[in-house]
């Protein structure tokens, strides 16, 4: 009953932001999110950085993404367990960054874009997918608002990880990533809870022994996995599929998949048809 | 305005590939076994389907003649064997090696093997052989060419796979970053190779080791040398293994071990100090066979009357260690543990050989773009016959890390699979290794700071121990079969 009437006072009082807010399409991202990361330019791809988390936590999102998309029936049947098992999938990775998760979705060859509204890093993606030979990827320094006009239901599958805790206007920002899904498409949302574990996890214990860049995190903005579901459920015709919970081991550099969503946790939304 | 990085990146990823660096995903530099299995290893994992190999081999192209070994009468055998544990064998059945060295019957099963002791006393060490024999074959002995032969066989018949021989590798550069290549370069030519992996698999003085930032090596000589060479031998008629039987004395100088290639023949590689072997392989072959012979039965230090000492306390032991035993090892007592050495009657001309030992062991098997495997990452005293199939679990161990990633749409390269790689072998290798050098450190050498007694009583109950202790022995054969135990 709590929990309901819970998604409900949120679901409203984010139709209220939604009517302030509608004009500025542009507002979903906060120019000092925007500096923050793209000063991390010069450390986004050296591995042993304060960057690892994002690099080691591939093998794990690219397995939640291949497994979501594998029960969606969207994987042809000769290329599971392959390098190709991503043959034919146009995805879009929103807030793409440096393109850690760009590349190694691009080497599973994926047809895939990742747009990121710092130049800078943007920059970046595109110098370092040299290393990437004669595969599909796409850079485009843009928001998901300004790509939602030319690319409405343009994607097999979208994907925005370790993006949404830094989104002002979550509401907007989602339903122009799922205007972009075609209709059956799959949503991948990987981003950490707002609980007491998270802010001491992830912004004070993490950032303070520089897991993660300091000043990466503001643990107001992040989303409980109820209040995004509703998000979803009510403003974008999507359902979700499944809540996977995460934590990360900053000794042995490991991520690992638990049932407790606390501190992180992965979703996996589908646009109804 | 979005397009114009794209153009230029685009510029410069064509500048890169115009330039006279030729491209491969995966550089192994190093043709030998381990570097054959693990060319062929790779290209079979659905990950790599695709992917281009280069192997640079630093010898020229042999002729393995496989087919003419077939069912000859004479076989003659080479002097390099190896004892190639269960788990190599999966591997190489893997890569469809082993069925070539089956159908040439260039293998042959060890069923038991007996360990015995210099000093046994005067029970002539009857009571101080331990033998291992488990329900299935312990080992194979195959030569080194016959591996070879069967692993360049499928190599060639494989599209990923390019080789060049007479290719040594003489400078390697590796990046401080993944964005970049490691490059390399070998001896008498011009091309610069470029790679998103190098494998280092180019034995104990590896160039690819030396080229890994803040590499610790830790090395050292045994100051011993090891003869091989190829012997006839008679053998116990009656023995329900015979032609099966692997043979490893302690002798004084280090171990001596006959490894069964048929019902006649062994392979020898006995451990001695380097002025000895320098005298052996000047003798001829009929003083040669009588030196390996007294070796093989000596009993010169029985006069000492510490060792008397020493040999009755063994004796006391074993009494009372088969009475505990007894009555859950009911089944070996039947068996009459035969202890009689075989008498070599004849040495193959020109098979003697020798070469130095040495342990060695790389801090860090990876780096940026960079992992070692085999006698580059770790190098082994001989006497457990365990350097080969330790180079094959790193082969295994490697292309399984990097399937894995591969499928998650890792580079190649990924640091993060090569350190878990690095990790999975560490923990299986180290133990090994320090097992061996333990082992030859406790009777292969003369130690001055112990008495001579004291080290014979300490060898000879440890094996009276370990015959008694069937579960410790399965241990032990387990572990040298590679098999989880």
């Amino acid at each position: 009953m709590n929990f309901i009437t819970k998604k409900r006072n949120i679901s409203n009082s984010i139709n209220v932001f939604r009517f302030i807010t509608q004009d500025f399409a542009k507002d979903t991202i906060n120019p000092n999110e925007v500096e923050h990361h793209s000063n991390l330019k010069d450390i986004w791809w050296k591995s042993n950085g304060p960057l690892n988390a994002l690099h080691s936590f591939n093998p794990l999102r690219i397995s939640f993404i291949i497994n979501g998309l594998l029960n969606m029936k969207k994987i042809e049947t000769k290329n599971i367990g392959t390098r190709q098992s991503l043959k034919n999938i146009k995805i879009l990775d929103v807030g793409c960054g440096g393109g850690v998760l760009t590349e190694a979705l691009s080497r599973l060859d994926s047809n895939v874009t990742g747009i990121d509204p710092s130049k800078e890093l943007i920059s970046i993606a595109i110098d370092h997918s040299v290393i990437l030979r004669n595969k599909n990827i796409k850079y485009l320094n843009e928001s998901i608002e300004e790509h939602m006009k030319l690319n409405v239901e343009a994607y097999d599958a979208i994907v925005t990880s370790e993006v949404l805790e830094h989104i002002s206007n979550k509401y907007s920002f989602l339903t122009s990533c799922v205007e972009c899904l075609k209709p059956g498409g799959s949503l991948f949302i990987t981003t950490p809870n707002r609980t007491f574990c998270s802010w001491l996890s992830v912004v004070k214990i993490g950032e303070q022994l520089n897991f993660i860049p300091k000043g990466t995190h503001q643990w107001e903005k992040f989303i409980c996995p109820h209040e995004l579901q509703s998000i979803l459920e009510m403003n974008c015709q999507c359902d979700t599929i499944a809540i996977n919970g995460l934590t990360y081991n900053p000794f042995t550099n490991r991520w690992c998949w638990t049932d407790s969503t606390d501190i992180s946790y992965a979703l996996h939304a589908v646009k109804g048809k | 305005m979005n397009m114009m990085p794209m153009k230029l990146s685009a510029v410069r990823l064509y500048s890169s590939l115009s330039s006279n660096k030729k491209y491969y995903d995966v550089i192994i530099a190093g043709g030998g076994m381990v570097g054959c299995a693990m060319a062929s290893k790779l290209s079979q994992e659905p990950s790599m389907c695709g992917a281009s190999i280069l192997l640079l081999e630093g010898g020229l192209k042999k002729d393995y003649a496989l087919d003419t070994k077939k069912n000859s009468p004479n076989r003659s055998y080479s002097n390099r064997v190896s004892a190639v544990s269960k788990s190599s064998v999966q591997l190489l059945q893997s890569v469809g090696a082993w069925q070539i060295i089956e159908d040439i019957k260039g293998c042959n099963a060890v069923k038991e093997m007996r360990i015995w002791n210099s000093g046994g006393g005067q029970s002539g060490g009857a009571n101080n052989v331990l033998t291992f024999n488990n329900d299935n074959d312990l080992a194979y002995i195959v030569e080194n060419d016959n591996i070879l032969g069967a692993l360049y066989k499928q190599i060639h018949d494989d599209p990923n796979i390019t080789v060049h021989y007479d290719s040594r590798v003489n400078q390697c550069n590796l990046p401080e970053t993944p964005s970049e290549m490691a490059t390399v370069k070998v001896a008498n030519a011009e091309t610069t190779y470029e790679t998103s992996l190098l494998i280092g698999s180019d034995g104990y003085g590896s160039k690819v080791r030396s080229a890994i930032n803040d590499q610790q090596y830790v090395s050292w000589e045994y100051g011993q040398r090891a003869i091989v060479a190829t012997l006839n031998i008679q053998s116990d008629e009656d023995d329900i293994y015979k032609g099966h039987v692997a043979w490893q004395k302690f002798a004084q100088l280090g171990p001596i071990a006959l490894l069964p290639l048929d019902n006649q023949i062994c392979s020898l590689v006995w451990t001695t100090s380097i002025e000895e072997a320098q005298r052996l392989i000047n003798l001829n072959d009929n003083e040669f066979i009588q030196a390996l012979n007294d070796v093989l039965s000596e009993e010169k230090e029985l006069n000492k009357s510490s060792m008397l000492l020493a040999d009755d306390v063994v004796r006391m032991v074993t009494t009372v260690l088969s009475k505990f035993s007894q009555s859950n090892n009911n089944n070996e007592l039947h068996k009459v543990v035969k202890s009689v050495p075989p008498i070599i009657t004849g040495v193959t001309e020109n098979s003697r050989g020798s070469f130095p030992l040495g342990f060695g062991h790389a801090c860090q098997y990876v780096g940026q773009r960079v992992a070692l495997v085999g006698d580059a990452a770790h190098r082994i005293h001989p006497l457990a016959g365990q350097g080969v199939n330790l180079g094959f679990n790193d082969v295994i161990e490697l292309s399984d890390q990097l399937n894995k990633s591969l499928l998650t749409g890792a580079d190649i390269g990924d640091l993060n699979a090569l350190l878990n790689y690095e990790t999975a072998a560490q923990r299986r290798n180290v133990p090994i290794m320090l097992g061996v050098d333990g082992i030859q450190k406790l009777y292969g050498s003369s130690n001055n700071f112990i008495p001579p007694a004291i080290m014979t009583l300490i060898r000879n109950v440890g094996i009276a121990f370990c015959q008694s202790a069937s579960s410790m022995k399965k241990a032990l054969s387990d572990k040298a079969s590679g098999l989880p135990v």
